[in-house]
C-alpha cells in the first residue's frame, strides 16, 4: 500500500469494539531499549537492542452506555493480560495488524472544559508479549468457516507464532483455531492453536513455540450454537 | 446514553458542591507498571502496581463564603477529605456513574490569569484512598 491517512483504523481491547470512539490514537509504540554496550578502544558509544517495550496511547468520546467506552476501559484498568488488536489501516482480512498482552496503566472516564465533547485517554503498556502479524479473518461469522488461506511463512525453532482473538459480539457457542499447511489448498491441515470456546465477548491470547515448516495458515471459525458472531482474529511470528 | 457535551459535570469537595464553578475537570486514573521481566523473555513487561488516581479542575474564582477559595484553601496541608465527581449534575445511574474518595489537596493556585481574564482557580486533588465508581 501507499502512504495512507488514519480514517478507519481498528482498535480492540479485550472484546470490545472502541474504533468508532476514538478521535485519535497517540501511538503504537514499540520500544527495543537500547543498552550501553561501549568498550575501552572506540571512540562511538554504542548500544545493543535490550528488552522491547510497547506504549498504546489512544483518546476518544465518552460514552457510558452499556458495553460502549466505560465498560471497555474499567473493566481492563489495572488488569495485566487483556489483549489489545490494532488494524492500522482499516482492520480487514489480510492487513497488518499488531496486538499485545497489555495492561492498561492510565484511564481517565471523562474530562474537558464546559462545551467540550466529554473525552476519555487511555494508555497501557505491555504485560506479556507483542507481534506484528496479519489478521487472518474480521467480520461477522453466521456458520462454520474456514477462512482464507494465507501465505506467513515458516516459524523456526527460535520463533514462536502468537494468536490474539476478539469476540466482539454474538451469542452461542463458536470455537476458533488456527491451522497451518503446506499448501494453499490445507489438504491436510494441522491444527496449531485452539482457543477457549466462547459462548459471547470474550478475548485471548495465545502462543505456540516453533519451528513450524508449514506456510500457509487460516483461522477456522466453528459455530456449534446461536450466532452471528462478529471475530477479529489475527496472527504473526515473531 | 451516547457521546454527549460536557455542559453539566458535577464536582463535590468536602461536601460543598462547587459544580456551577466548573471550566474543565478530568480524572486520570493510572496504575504503577511494575516490571516483570525475567531471564528468557524479550519484552518488558508489566504487572499492576499501586493505584494512583487525581482529580484536575480548573474552577472559577470566587472568594465568597461556601465558594471556590472558602472551600479549597482550608484543605490545602489538610486530613484528607471526601471529593465526588460525575459526568453529569444529576442522579447517580448506569449511564450517569459517580467517582468517588477520599482525597488532599496536592496543588491550588488560588489566583491565575492575565489582565482582563476571568479568575480562575486550579486545584488538583491526589489520591488518599481508592477511588470507587458507583451507579447508584
Amino acid at each position: 500500500m501507499a502512504n495512507y491517512v488514519l480514517t478507519k483504523p481498528k482498535v480492540y481491547l479485550h472484546g470490545y469494539d472502541l474504533s468508532a470512539l476514538l478521535r485519535s490514537i497517540g501511538g503504537l509504540v514499540l520500544t527495543p531499549a537500547p543498552v550501553d554496550n561501549t568498550t575501552f578502544g572506540v571512540g562511538t558509544r554504542t548500544h545493543t537492542a535490550g528488552l522491547s517495550g510497547v506504549e498504546f496511547t489512544a483518546d476518544g468520546f465518552s460514552d457510558f452506555a452499556a458495553d460502549k467506552s466505560d465498560t471497555a476501559l474499567t473493566a481492563s484498568f489495572a488488569v495485566a493480560g487483556r489483549v489489545i488488536t490494532v488494524g492500522p489501516e482499516t482492520g480487514a482480512a489480510g492487513e497488518i495488524s499488531y496486538a499485545f498482552q497489555a495492561l492498561q496503566g492510565t484511564y481517565q472516564p471523562f474530562g474537558g472544559s464546559v462545551g467540550d465533547m466529554a473525552a476519555f485517554v487511555l494508555s497501557a503498556g505491555a504485560s506479556g508479549d507483542w507481534v506484528r502479524g496479519t489478521m487472518l479473518e474480521n467480520g461477522s461469522f453466521s456458520a462454520t468457516t474456514n477462512g482464507t488461506a494465507r501465505s506467513l511463512g515458516a516459524a523456526s525453532a527460535t520463533q514462536k507464532i502468537y494468536a490474539a482473538l476478539q469476540i466482539l459480539s454474538g451469542t452461542g457457542t463458536v470455537g476458533v483455531r488456527i491451522e497451518s499447511d503446506d499448501g494453499a489448498g490445507f489438504a491436510s491441515p494441522t491444527t496449531r492453536i485452539t482457543f477457549t470456546s466462547a459462548s459471547g465477548r470474550a478475548a485471548e491470547w495465545l502462543s505456540l513455540a516453533g519451528p513450524v515448516t508449514d506456510t500457509f495458515w487460516r483461522a477456522v471459525i466453528t459455530i456449534t450454537a446461536g450466532g452471528p458472531f462478529t471475530i477479529a482474529v489475527m496472527m504473526g511470528i515473531r | 446514553m451516547a457521546n454527549f457535551v460536557l455542559t453539566n459535570a458535577y464536582l463535590s469537595v468536602n461536601a460543598v458542591d462547587l459544580s456551577a464553578k466548573i471550566i474543565s475537570i478530568s480524572v486520570p486514573q493510572e496504575t504503577a507498571m511494575v516490571p516483570n521481566a525475567t531471564m528468557g523473555v524479550t519484552t518488558q513487561a508489566s504487572l499492576p502496581g499501586l493505584l494512583h488516581w487525581t482529580i484536575e479542575a480548573e474552577l472559577a474564582q470566587d472568594f465568597a463564603a461556601g465558594q471556590t477559595d472558602a472551600t479549597i484553601s482550608p484543605l490545602w496541608g489538610a486530613a484528607a477529605f471526601t471529593i465526588e465527581t460525575r459526568p453529569v449534575n444529576a442522579a447517580v445511574s448506569a449511564t450517569n456513574p459517580k467517582w468517588s474518595g477520599s482525597a488532599v489537596v496536592a496543588s491550588y493556585t488560588p489566583i491565575a490569569g492575565a489582565v482582563g481574564d476571568r479568575a480562575v482557580a486550579r486545584v488538583t486533588f491526589e489520591s488518599a484512598g481508592a477511588l470507587t465508581r458507583a451507579v447508584a
